[in-house]
């Protein structure tokens, strides 16, 4: 039984920064309808940055989840300034290959800057476990946990209670709607590339220490994070959070119980699934056609 | 399709080793060759019948695993008690069985592709070609995992006044991948250029129209996919057989990856594209080779595709084509002129 | 008013409506409909902006499986059919909007339109055995009269998108027709078009209604509606609330009271 609390503690831990990802990626598929390949690049950048900060320029780790996070807005934004703006969104296809070219752009600027070595944050936290009961949680993950749960609700409350939020929710239902409306749309989709890749960034600076930085964890974050929004169906940004959580639970009770080497494929495996069974995702209502 | 073109740069081609043996050349000719054929396969996919397809080096690892097994033998437990036991067969009967079993797969894959569409679709796909390369490596009584498969046989052929000999030296390979790639070529050309080629292309331009008058969309996709996974599987056979060593980083998303920017900057859905992008990008890194790291190698690809995407989005053969067009397209007629000409034509 | 011709013995019945009700996101698009298109005629189905029609037209062609009721063409039930099957069967729908392939040229849009009629078997394709080449042969000639009959021979090689609008939903209408309908659906056919190139539609639907092909027609024009239809079924809200001849719908009050304020002209 404490085996199985144990697998559960350290599933939320995960599923919280995954819902961050998955969310990110979320808003910037259904508002923009962009195959973000990138998004795993945000987060790789996010894991670095947070290196950089603690172990190069010695300052603490709180302050470089924050400058993870700035770094990926800029970068997100620079992204969609520079590259899909003069793309008609529509041509899905090209702006797929786009992305793909960004991400293999920024993959090898990652590998000639850092190296192909994977990188150890080091944490101000000491490394004693916490224990509550047989349970035990290091404060490095009890942190990424709490950081990760407040970023999530903060996110939930501008969504539902800003204009901004009100604005984004409104094109990523019906974009000409809002356009008729006065949403400036194409503020809102530098905004929603921005917030998507900061969140991806700040979960990439979160799950650093507790596992490794190398510039080729972007493909993995990628590939998971589509999972998490196919689990949740495109559009349903409560349905990402589960679904972030879920993908944990499942990759964290697959590798105890089935099998620890094929960890990581059950992100795909997963995809493949829901998309044979119930491609519209667990949440998402069944789409009207025509 | 110029026939005539077509017929002197396959007679360069062919001369080519006589010209100049060079085995070093030839080698990196027939390596391009082999990733030109299976761009020529992603082509047809996502070129003409407009599905982007993100995991076609599964097919390539398909056929390479399989050809390989075949010509090697194997002997695996498949759980519940059963062996499943298969000994080495010769050559070209491992080739010509993978390229069935790639095609396979490929229905599979094209029978997926009708229950999910556009985005998800391209998602399912990299999704597949990861699971491949992880059973690759975990499966290692069958694959040997990630020391990956050594020692496997070359293709042999009965040459008059030879006897059976092995094909190892590099112009024979290069001869072996040219007459493949010619094949490849001619097969696609065939295919587009028919009832059966048209309804793919109009299913990529307007699927509702196409369906409308009566061009069965699963057919077609699934027609496609089979074809497209045939042709890479057999890519992937002359890789295992030429380079006769492979391991389960065939199914690495980068080659995928390698393959579409053939595709793309050659030009999607025309026959000349995937060559054209396949020379180039097939040659680049032994040009770049020593002069610059991979890394930079390929951040150099990345800002290429990106450019051409978003200037020259239909790609290099398309450009060139429109090019030559607008250069032998008399000069416009100065206004004045033509102004005289219409107040010509209103009095008459 | 007087009933709706009502099929006699002699006349087939090529599509008929049975009770056909369709949801879509709690809002019901069409609501118990019935009716049925005799053999030969010219039918126009007419009606307010969001009556209907075009989630009627859907339905038929198979673009979307009704939440119940049946359609039958010929008698066959085809309820639920795959758009490509049903056009196999011999019902055939042009589009309002995206109703060519852009980017080909006219040639290849109509030489791809006369899919149905090829039967060479991919082996044969892609072997250019002489019964692909012959047929091949024989599907271009077949293009090229529908180019006569379209008039539109001489922009045969010029991209589709490049073609007037009115050009263009004659190559549309060509289209259909090259999948040889034996009912064609037509959907506001004249929309948009200006008055010499609406009468030129009149007279290729006649000329199309005389080849034997049952045409049905969507159309808010209600001249174009009044001087061509053999018949008229109006839709209001989903639900069929009137069919006849023209004279009679053009009298009819509760077609005159669902139109009042859609702004539509009086015939």
């Amino acid at each position: 039984m404490n085996e199985i609390l144990q697998h559960i503690v350290n599933a939320m831990v995960l599923g919280s920064t995954y819902a961050l990802l998955g969310i990110g990626l979320t808003i910037i598929f259904g508002i923009m309808r962009v195959v973000n390949f990138a998004h795993g690049e945000l987060y790789t950048l996010g894991a670095y940055v947070a290196y950089g900060m603690v172990a190069l320029l010695k300052l603490d780790f709180f302050s470089s989840i924050l400058f993870a996070a700035l770094i990926g807005m800029l970068v997100g934004a620079l992204i969609e300034y520079v590259f899909l703006r003069r793309k008609d969104l529509k041509n899905i296809d090209e702006v797929m290959l786009i992305m793909i070219g960004i991400m293999i752009v920024m993959q090898n600027l990652e590998l000639m800057v850092w190296g192909g070595v994977a990188k150890i944050i080091p944490t101000p936290f000491s490394q004693d476990p916490i224990s509550f009961g047989d349970v035990l949680i290091s404060p490095t993950r009890l942190f990424v946990f709490s950081i990760a749960a407040i970023l999530l609700f903060i996110f939930y409350l501008g969504i539902e209670r800003t204009r901004f939020g009100l604005a984004m929710r409104a094109t990523f239902q019906d974009q000409d709607a809002a356009r008729i409306v006065g949403v400036n749309v194409k503020a809102i989709y530098t905004l929603t590339f921005a917030l998507g890749s900061a969140m991806a960034a700040v979960a990439g600076a979160l799950l650093a220490p507790v596992f490794v930085a190398t510039p080729l964890m972007g493909d993995l974050a990628s590939l998971k994070a589509f999972a998490i929004v196919i689990l949740g169906g495109l559009g349903s940004l409560g349905g990402a959070a589960i679904g972030g959580f879920l993908l944990a639970f499942i990759e964290e009770f697959g590798a105890s119980y089935i099998s620890s080497a094929y960890r990581d494929a059950f992100g795909f495996l997963v995809i493949i699934i829901v998309m044979l069974f119930r491609p519209q995702g667990l949440f998402a209502a069944k789409e009207r056609v025509g | 399709m110029n026939w005539t073109f077509f017929g002197i740069f396959v007679t360069f081609l062919g001369i080519f080793p006589f010209v100049w043996p060079d085995p070093y050349i030839l080698s990196v000719i027939g390596s391009a060759g082999i990733m030109i054929i299976a761009a020529i396969s992603l082509n047809l996919l996502l070129g003409y019948t407009g599905q982007l397809s993100l995991g076609h080096a599964a097919f390539f690892g398909i056929g390479a695993y399989a050809s390989a097994l075949m010509s090697l033998g194997f002997d695996v437990d498949i759980g519940f008690g059963i062996t499943w036991q298969v000994d080495p067969k010769p050559v070209w009967v491992a080739f010509a069985t993978a390229i069935v079993v790639t095609g396979f797969f490929g229905w599979l894959v094209g029978k997926l592709a009708f229950k999910v569409r556009g985005a998800y679709f391209v998602v399912i796909t990299i999704s597949f070609a990861q699971v491949m390369r992880m059973i690759s490596l975990n499966w290692t009584d069958l694959t040997e995992g990630p020391m990956g498969m050594i020692s496997i046989p070359p293709f042999s052929l009965w040459i008059p006044g030879e006897g059976v000999v092995d094909l190892t030296s590099k112009a024979a390979i290069y001869w072996l991948v040219l007459a493949v790639g010619v094949l490849a070529y001619l097969l696609v050309a065939m295919l587009v250029n028919s009832r059966q080629g048209r309804a793919m292309i109009a299913l990529r331009e307007n699927e509702t129209l196409a369906t409308s008058v009566g061009i069965p969309v699963t057919y077609y996709l699934a027609l496609a996919a089979v074809i497209s996974a045939a042709i890479a599987g057999a890519a992937g056979g002359l890789y295992a057989h030429t380079v006769r060593i492979i391991d389960p980083d065939v199914f690495l998303f980068i080659y995928t990856v390698t393959m579409v920017i053939m595709v793309v900057a050659g030009g999607k859905g025309t026959l000349g594209g995937p060559v054209v992008g396949g020379l180039i990008f097939g040659l680049m890194p032994e040009l770049l080779r020593g002069v610059v790291q991979p890394e930079v190698q390929w951040v150099i690809y990345g800002i290429t595709m990106i450019l051409i995407l978003l200037f020259l989005p239909r790609g290099l053969v398309p450009a060139i084509y429109d090019f030559i067009t607008w250069i032998r397209t008399p000069i416009a007629i100065p206004v004045r002129e033509s102004r005289r000409a219409l107040a010509a034509e209103a009095k008459s | 008013m007087t009933l709706a011709k009502q099929p006699s013995e002699t006349e087939q019945v090529v599509l008929s409506l049975e009770g056909v009700t369709m949801k879509i996101a709690g809002l019901v698009a069409l609501d118990d409909v019935t009716f049925s298109i005799p053999a030969g005629q010219i039918v126009s189905l007419i009606g307010p902006n969001g009556a209907g029609k075009t989630t009627a037209y859907n339905v038929i062609s198979g673009y979307m499986p009704p939440t119940s009721g049946k359609v039958r063409l010929f008698d066959e039930d085809i309820t639920g059919h795959t758009p490509h099957s049903i056009a196999a069967r011999g019902l055939v729908r042009s589009f309002q909007r995206a109703s060519v392939f852009d980017d080909q040229s006219v040639f290849d849009n109509l030489l791809t339109a006369y899919h149905l009629q090829g039967r060479a078997s991919l082996i044969q394709s892609l072997l250019r055995l002489p019964k692909f080449r012959r047929e091949e042969e024989q599907l271009k000639t077949k293009v090229w009269e529908m180019l006569d009959f379209l008039e539109l021979r001489r922009r045969a090689d010029e991209r589709a998108a490049s073609l007037s609008y009115g050009e263009q939903r004659i190559l549309g209408v060509g289209i259909a027709l090259a999948a040889s309908p034996k009912i064609l659906l037509l959907d506001e056919p004249a929309a948009g078009l200006n008055p010499s190139e609406t009468d030129e539609f009149k007279a290729m639907i006649r000329r199309i209604g005389n080849s034997g092909i049952t045409v049905l027609l969507v159309e808010h024009d209600m001249h174009m509606v009044m001087s061509i239809s053999d018949q008229i079924i109006v839709l209001n809200q989903g639900r069929v609330i009137a069919e006849g001849a023209p004279k009679d719908i053009q009298n009819n009050p509760a077609v005159i009271e669902a139109y009042l304020g859609s702004g539509v002209k009086r015939a």
